[in-house]
């Protein structure tokens, strides 16, 4: 005998009056910049307070922000609550999220952050122009977040990357493209966690959209002096912005599009300004590449943890980004410190179109 | 909010964005055909906005199961709007007479204006259980996660509202299954 559903399909499924209906692919790329104009980045509050659903659009909101996150995927304002939201994880877990282990830096503390990051600007600045022609900005970064989902579900027995392709451009549409990487397994206890919920042969799953927002910044208007270097990045030094928003400022920069050598070396001349920078050393990062390291201290998210940016030595790029919890996880059930987010920097060049380098 | 959908884990930065927009990629028609069944196609291109407005807001709170929750914001947003009561009486009618998704022929407009009259005739609640089971492809989980019943409530008024709706229209007709 069917079932009721199957009979009330068979019932009214042919009168559906949308079932050939599709969206407008314009319509759907407006849309999709109308939302994040209308907020620049999520609102967390708390799902136990949340007992409305408003329909607005909170034309208050900066579109600009929103076009910073949209392309960076990292704005200021969501950098603020990223720590804190994370207290929203499932906690009916039993085991640790899975987080990557540290990486090992050599010669904390033998340096000043200043002087090593002068001399890597002085170096980057002797450099011709590397960056390619084309009118779309291309980057290619590798990343992964405490609180990632993969096919909807959170993952939290496995640290799952993903690769994000950007293209960005001033008078046209862009794209992004993501693709998840295989699951790595920091620990046994993990791998049993991930073969337990039924995970154990993950399909990359890719995305792949239109973006309709120009670059934030425009390439032109980046140039080696410091403070008009600052102005452009929009930000204005403490205590107008946080020294922590600096660093967030230059890994969105990197991963919104190429930096010219004259211009990394202005970035790092503005980044060895910041008093409380602290040398970290030399490390290898996640993808193997030899670097320089610097990090700051704060708050920045709700938390206190880590900000790490890791360099070229050589060119003055920035290669990575790591953020790892240090004095307390509030909330959230992980050891300190742990790694809660990193991304990779791996390529970034103009493109003549939207398509793989 | 109605329903009881739990808190979602969070995501944070570029990959929460990421995270997103594939799932606005991914639903984006589901929830336009659900507020097209519901408003009619002049007012649906704005309650799919709102919609994911509301989820980019709540980006760090989606659930596992996306779907059922994007149709709940919508079902709020149709709801809070004030022109979509107006229009509702005359909706159903309108709705029956722009559809295209079978030939024309008498016996079909006659057998969606019936299968219109019936839905229109049921409480509005029944109306929306009818809709999410047939239309949106929703099982009595996701229906109950929409409505915020229970999945046993939902089962029970599936069972009623079957029975109802046989009697008034018939046997289904035999066209080509929904998508």
């Amino acid at each position: 005998m069917k079932s009721d559903i199957t009979a009330l399909r068979e019932l009214l499924g042919p009168h559906d009056p949308a079932a050939a209906v599709r969206g407008d692919p314009a319509v759907r790329r407006t849309t999709l910049s109308t939302v994040f104009a209308a907020f620049p980045a999520p609102d967390h509050t708390p799902p136990i307070h949340l007992t409305a659903v408003p329909a607005t659009r909170g034309g208050s909101r900066a579109p600009a922000l929103a076009r910073r996150m949209l392309i960076s995927g990292l704005a200021t304002a969501a950098a603020a609550t990223a720590v804190a939201v994370l207290s929203t994880l499932d906690r009916t877990a039993t085991a640790h999220a899975a987080t990557p282990p540290p990486l090992a830096y050599s010669g904390t503390g033998t340096r000043s952050a200043h002087e090593a990051l002068l001399e890597i600007a002085d170096r980057a600045a002797r450099l011709p122009d590397d960056t390619g022609t084309g009118r779309y900005l291309y980057t290619r970064t590798r990343g992964w977040h405490l609180g990632s989902v993969v096919n909807g579900r959170s993952v939290r027995s496995a640290v799952v990357p993903v690769l994000t392709e950007r293209w960005t451009a001033q008078d046209r549409p862009g794209r992004i493209r993501t693709v998840t990487s295989h699951p790595e397994f920091p620990s046994e206890e993990s791998r049993a966690a991930w073969e337990a919920e039924g995970r154990p042969g993950l399909e990359p799953q890719v995305s792949d959209e239109t973006l309709d927002l120009p670059p934030r910044w425009r390439p032109g208007d980046l140039v080696p002096d410091a403070e008009r270097l600052s102005a452009a990045l929009g930000w204005a030094g403490p205590p107008e912005s946080g020294a922590a928003e600096l660093l967030v400022t230059i890994a969105d920069l990197y991963r919104e599009q190429p930096v010219r050598p004259a211009v990394r070396a202005g970035v790092l001349r503005l980044l060895s300004g910041l008093a409380d920078l602290r040398y970290e050393g030399t490390v290898v990062d996640r993808a193997g590449r030899p670097g320089v390291a610097v990090s700051l201290e704060s708050d920045h998210g709700g938390l206190p943890n880590r900000h790490i940016l890791i360099f070229d030595g050589r060119t003055g790029e920035l290669l990575g980004e790591e953020r790892t919890l240090t004095a307390t996880a509030g909330e959230l059930d992980l050891p300190v410190p742990s790694i809660i987010s990193y991304t990779l920097f791996l390529d970034a060049g103009k493109s003549i179109s939207p398509t793989p380098r | 909010m109605t329903g009881g959908i739990p808190p979602a884990p969070a995501s944070t930065g570029g990959g929460q964005c990421d995270h997103f927009i594939a799932m606005y990629s991914r639903y984006y028609d589901e929830v336009l055909r659900y507020a097209w069944r519901r408003v009619g196609p002049d007012y649906a291109a704005e309650v799919v906005s709102e919609t994911f407005t509301v989820a980019w807001r709540r980006a760090g709170e989606l659930p596992e199961n996306e779907l059922p929750w994007l149709y709940t914001v919508a079902r709020n947003i149709i709801a809070n709007r004030r022109r979509a009561d107006e229009r509702r009486e005359h909706l159903l009618t309108a709705l029956a007479e722009t559809a295209q998704t079978e030939p024309d022929h008498a016996d079909a407009v006659t057998r969606r204006q019936a299968a219109m009259e019936a839905l229109q005739g049921l409480s509005p609640d029944d109306r929306e259980l009818v809709r999410l089971v047939a239309w949106e492809g929703l099982d009595a989980r996701g229906a109950a996660a929409v409505l915020g019943c229970s999945t046993a409530a939902v089962h029970v008024r599936l069972h009623r509202l079957r029975k109802r709706l046989s009697r008034a229209l018939g046997p289904p007709v035999r066209t080509q299954a929904r998508r």
